[in-house]
């Protein structure tokens, strides 16, 4: 349950500074590193993601991540439930 | 145009319910002023924008409002506790 929780944080870490860059390049496109920045995080986002979800199932539900095994998308804790 | 997923941006656990703080917080909710509101009226201004760097940053500021409306209200944060839907017992570490 550690480790869900500590990959869960590492996702949430990756994309709050996706975010934040995002914003960034809102008002300066034309700046390369931080759309260098950008690229890396976003890289290492879907790497977290697909590892997530590859363990614990789907973070999506809109067809970007393949459904998991035995759990459904509805009965699988909600994540203040968790 | 909008996807969910199935995580909380900040973790936040439900300790202990409080009724009242979730009452003083009703406004910031769902009030004129609360962040969902905010994030529609950015949703509607991005339209009438004059230039690129305004109508996306509209668009993203518009769609990160709601976030907190969720941890809130989802999940009552630390001090809140407002939707019913919420299981009536404190969750445990």
């Amino acid at each position: 349950m550690r480790n869900k929780q500590h990959m869960l944080n590492e996702i949430r870490a990756a994309e709050f500074a996706c975010l934040e860059l995002r914003l960034f390049l809102d008002t300066h496109p034309d700046d390369a590193r931080a759309m260098e920045d950008y690229n890396i995080c976003a890289c290492r986002l879907r790497q977290l993601m697909d590892d997530y979800s590859c363990k614990y199932g789907p973070l999506l539900g809109n067809g970007l991540q393949p459904a998991g095994e035995c759990r459904t998308w509805a009965k699988s804790p909600w994540p203040w439930e968790m | 145009m909008w996807i969910y997923e199935k995580k909380l941006q900040f973790p936040v656990r439900i300790r202990k319910p409080d009724l009242r703080m979730a009452k003083a917080l009703l406004a910031q909710y769902g009030g004129p002023d609360s962040e969902l509101a905010a994030g529609i009226r950015y949703l509607n201004q991005r339209y009438s924008m004059p230039n690129d760097a305004c109508k996306s940053i509209l668009t993203d500021i518009g769609t990160e409002e709601p976030v907190p409306h969720y941890c809130r209200g989802n999940k009552g944060g630390k001090t809140g506790y407002y939707s019913a839907s919420i299981p009536n017992k404190p969750y445990r570490q």
